[in-house]
């Protein structure tokens, strides 16, 4: 038996509890300060103008409907292009390409760079392609094909990992049913890979509403409302970084559209979770965990 | 059972030195051997001596593995397996197989049984119901599921997802069910359900099962091939009737290793 009432082993313990204490405490002390002053200062400028009207006086005054308009634009084209995309290529590294074969490896050390590129690089590449080359110039196609390309490597490895996780006897199991390799992938390993999928898209969501840097170079930054897909617009995060840093006089109401940021993502998420929760059945979790003590 | 009677009876496999090789190294020599139609055949033998890779020959399911090389013939019903043209999925439904941990899919399960069947073009939704609970059935499964054929499969316990694994494989009216190791995760009270399952089987579809046990083969067994290896290379040491190969083997090795000598 160990002996817990020693006075070495006491003072170890209680040291002990304290830092791991401390440490979560201090973690949630940043989560709270940080959303706590974002909301503090935040809430006194939402209302339903706020979310409805077009920003005035550069963003002093008004609302910023187009401009969550303009993200919502950008936001679904990089998700349009970059998860079937991201399925695709996961689907081929895991279930088609030769382990260790040359295509493989190839494609995956091109997402372990692409994964560690800076955004602005993102954004002087994402100008010179889709702007320039391809005549796409500012607009919010530009702009969310940008994303979707730093979303990429996100949403590619997460689905990956998803597809690890599928046990070897699914497929063989489905191999011995007949059934094809085209209805294995969608029938089977896809759905089961599920929660691998929507970690990566919620990872991708994220990165692709945080960004500013890469959009300044290929969506522009003008406030109005956007007409087309091939027209400028400015997304939240950009809003908050003009109006905090070249608008004087602009804080209160780049608080309100960091609030308004903030509910944007932790709604996707929730959704993200819900949608998983309904397709899926609520036994996934508890039959990933049996799968796996089995094998 | 005598010699001749077994063969005068049509044989649904003719293996002619059939040979599996991984990665360039032979795991079964070549073996030959006819497996009758609507027998229960039992494969026996310790481990690594081949059983396994000539289970998965059957059905080509080696063709999953890669680097796995199979060679010699054989011939199912009459036309040679691994001729390029044989429609691989069409043999995969009339040759089911049952593996030693039961996989259910992660859904209902209805979802289950309907899946390989929809694959292999049944859409009717009231003819999909009825092969549901006639496969449910003759595994011995349907009154233990009916009133939860929502629920997902992964929450039945092990025995019940290995009678749903051959439920699903019966719903696609197959002719032969390999079968490896199929109790060998399973408790004693859900063994003998498996096994009751193979007498019932006996005479209507052709069964060919990989077991350890010794007494399990006597008990299922219309014939036996026993496996033995050398040299980490699995090879046939001989097959017979039940009675002929437990009672009067005619090679030292098999006959120390069904008294349990060896192995």
């Amino acid at each position: 038996m160990f002996d817990f009432s020693s006075n070495h082993a006491g003072t170890n313990h209680r040291l002990w509890t304290f830092f791991v204490w401390t440490s979560g405490i201090l973690v949630f002390a940043i989560f709270g300060l940080i959303a706590g002053d974002v909301v503090w200062r935040g809430i006194g400028q939402i209302n339903l103008t706020f979310l409805t009207d077009s920003p005035t006086r550069s963003g002093r005054a008004g609302g910023i409907f187009p401009i969550l308009i303009s993200t919502l634009g950008i936001l679904g084209l990089c998700l349009g292009t970059a998860i079937p995309l991201s399925l695709a290529t996961a689907i081929y590294l895991h279930e088609f390409s030769r382990k260790n074969g040359a295509s493989a490896r190839l494609i995956d050390r091109s997402l372990d760079v692409l994964a560690g590129v800076p955004s602005i690089v993102f954004g002087l590449f994402g100008n010179a392609f889709f702007a320039v080359t391809l005549e796409l110039g500012f607009s919010l196609l530009s702009g969310g094909l940008t994303l979707a390309c730093m979303a990429l490597p996100l949403m590619i490895r997460s689905t990956q990992q998803g597809l690890r996780a599928v046990p070897d006897s699914f497929r063989l199991t489905a191999a011995s049913l007949g059934l094809s390799r085209t209805s294995t992938i969608f029938r089977i390993l896809l759905p089961a890979a599920l929660p691998g999928i929507l970690t990566g898209i919620i990872l991708g969501i994220g990165r692709a509403l945080a960004e500013t840097a890469a959009l300044l170079f290929t969506s522009g930054y003008v406030t109005r409302m956007p007409e087309s897909l091939f027209d400028s617009g400015r997304t939240l995060s950009i809003h908050i970084y003009d109006l905090a840093m070249n608008v004087p006089g602009g804080e209160s109401n780049a608080y309100g559209t960091a609030l308004v940021l903030m509910i944007l993502i932790v709604a996707i998420n929730v959704t993200a979770g819900l949608l998983a929760r309904m397709l899926l059945g609520r036994h996934i979790r508890l039959s990933f965990h049996q799968t796996r003590s089995l094998s | 059972m005598s010699i001749d009677r077994r063969e005068s009876v049509h044989p649904i496999f003719q293996i002619e030195n059939l040979s599996i090789a991984y990665r360039g190294v032979v795991a079964l020599a070549p073996v030959s051997l006819n497996l009758r139609k609507n027998a229960v055949t039992a494969l026996i033998g310790p481990s690594g001596c081949g059983k396994t890779s000539f289970l998965t020959a059957l059905n080509r399911l080696t063709d999953m593995i890669p680097e796995c090389r199979v060679s010699g013939r054989i011939r199912f019903d009459g036309s040679d397996l691994y001729d390029p043209i044989t429609n691989v999925l069409d043999v995969r439904r009339r040759i089911g197989m049952i593996f030693q941990n039961p996989t259910v899919f992660p859904m209902s399960i209805q979802r289950n049984l309907e899946l390989p069947l929809e694959e292999h073009g049944l859409k009717d939704r009231g003819e999909k119901q009825k092969r549901v609970q006639k496969a449910l059935e003759d595994a011995a499964l349907w009154e233990e599921v009916k009133d939860r054929l929502k629920e997902n499969a992964q929450s039945l316990s092990g025995g019940q997802q290995q009678r749903l694994c051959v439920a699903r494989s019966l719903i696609l009216e197959p002719e032969v069910i390999l079968m490896d190791e199929p109790c060998s995760a399973l408790d004693p009270l859900s063994t003998r359900k498996i096994e009751e399952l193979i007498h019932r089987l006996r005479g209507d579809y052709t069964v060919i099962v990989v077991t350890h046990n010794l007494a399990q083969a006597r008990r299922v067994a219309d014939d036996v091939a026993f496996f033995w290896m050398r040299e980490q290379t699995g090879f046939l040491v001989e097959a017979g009737s039940r009675e002929q190969l437990f009672a009067q083997p005619r090679h030292p090795e098999t006959q120390s290793y069904v008294n349990g000598l060896e192995g």
